[in-house]
């Protein structure tokens, strides 16, 4: 995993002050050094910024629709997957961020907008212990959802839209 | 004396090599896995690219035909006695939820609610409507929950996708008025998971309408 790669998984977390560079933590230092991570910093900022806009005014499921659909398009690819392949118990989130990590990781595009797509039927891998874990989610065509985990392990959120 | 030695020693060994290249056919009953689980399980076990003698096998609904050694054919019979067993029937219970238009907390959702009033910014939810179904593996389900403003269906193909993974396929939430709108995808969940489905209004309800699915594995 390269620094941007790792760092990248940090932006999702970092605090404001952090993306926008100042401090002296990793990725405050990291961020001051590398242009294309500083871009990435402030679409996350940027995103949480105009979600918490949203959400402050009238929070309705279509306006939460709107901001998830305009961040998922805005979504840069190779970013993306940088963030779908961090395990997610390696990234522990606060309560308090939230939204900023929703909105970022709906800015990055894979990790929470899960285009629809068709699966094969379970197969017979799936018996044994070493098999691969199936997603929580296997939207259907056209269907893309957020799939949201919260503070308690036992329940998850997913938004259709 | 010593020209009996050789023959002596090579005869047992042909044979034994012959022994093991010799196949045997057996078929298994299947009684609990799908045909196609049931062949992921045992192809390991037969040699389809053996050279000279390949091992075969052919799977029907409920049965298992496979041709190898004696040996493989035992390794097969153990897999499938470990594997094909009965599967706990599963225990789903839905609540339907109604968000926004409401200020109270509503307990018997406090723990969904909980994580939901961290994620959106609802002013309220509240139960509309409870249910608990009981399904068997690969059985088809289908509860009807009663909204404040009128009836929903719920709909699903449950069944285990692994040891710890309960597969509701094509699950549908949908209302039952005339249009009977509503949503349909497929889950993965866990026993003890609790999944909640929302989405931007799609029913002929003011509310936006989420539906929570708790599983539990239930032993006979």
């Amino acid at each position: 995993m390269s620094p941007c790669e790792k760092m990248r998984h940090l932006i999702l977390e970092g605090e404001p002050h952090e993306l926008r560079g100042e401090g002296g933590s990793p990725l405050a230092v990291h961020v001051r050094m590398c242009p294309r991570c500083a871009r990435a910093a402030t679409r996350v900022l940027d995103e949480t910024e105009r979600l918490d806009a949203f959400l402050t005014r009238d929070p309705t499921g279509a306006q939460v629709d709107a901001v998830l659909e305009r961040a998922g398009r805005a979504a840069s690819p190779s970013t993306a997957r940088a963030a779908s392949d961090a395990p997610p118990a390696a990234r522990p989130r606060s309560p308090s961020r939230r939204w900023a990590v929703l909105a970022a990781a709906a800015a990055v595009g894979a990790l929470l907008l899960l285009p629809g797509r068709s699966l094969p039927p379970p197969g017979p891998e799936l018996l044994g212990p070493g098999a691969r874990r199936l997603p929580t989610v296997e939207a259907m065509t056209g269907q893309r959802v957020a799939v949201v985990e919260t503070d308690n392990p036992e329940i998850t959120v997913l938004w259709f839209f | 004396m010593k020209k009996w030695i050789i023959p002596a020693l090579v005869v047992p060994l042909l044979a034994g090599c012959g022994g093991q290249s010799e196949l045997d056919t057996r078929t298994f009953a299947i009684n609990h896995l799908r045909p196609h689980e049931a062949t992921a399980l045992i192809e390991p076990y037969v040699y389809l690219d053996r050279e000279g003698v390949p091992g075969s096998y052919s799977a029907a609904e409920a049965a298992i035909t496979v041709r190898e050694t004696p040996d493989n054919l035992d390794k097969i019979a153990r897999v499938l006695a470990e594997y094909d067993v009965p599967r706990s029937d599963v225990r789903l219970r839905f609540q339907l939820i109604e968000a926004n238009g409401f200020t109270d907390s509503d307990p018997a959702i406090a723990e969904v609610e909980a994580e939901l009033r961290k994620i959106f910014q609802f002013r309220g939810y509240r139960l509309g409507g409870e249910a608990v179904v009981m399904a068997t593996d690969g059985s088809r389900i289908e509860q009807a929950l009663a909204g404040s403003d009128g009836f929903y269906s719920v709909q699903a193909a449950v069944y285990w996708a692994q040891a710890d993974l309960i597969r509701l396929d094509e699950v549908t939430l949908a209302s039952r008025g005339p249009g009977g709108a509503g949503l349909t995808t497929t889950v993965n969940i866990r026993p003890g998971q609790t999944l909640v489905l929302g989405s931007s209004s799609r029913y002929d309800s003011p509310n936006t309408i989420l539906l929570t699915v708790t599983a539990e594995a239930v032993d006979g």
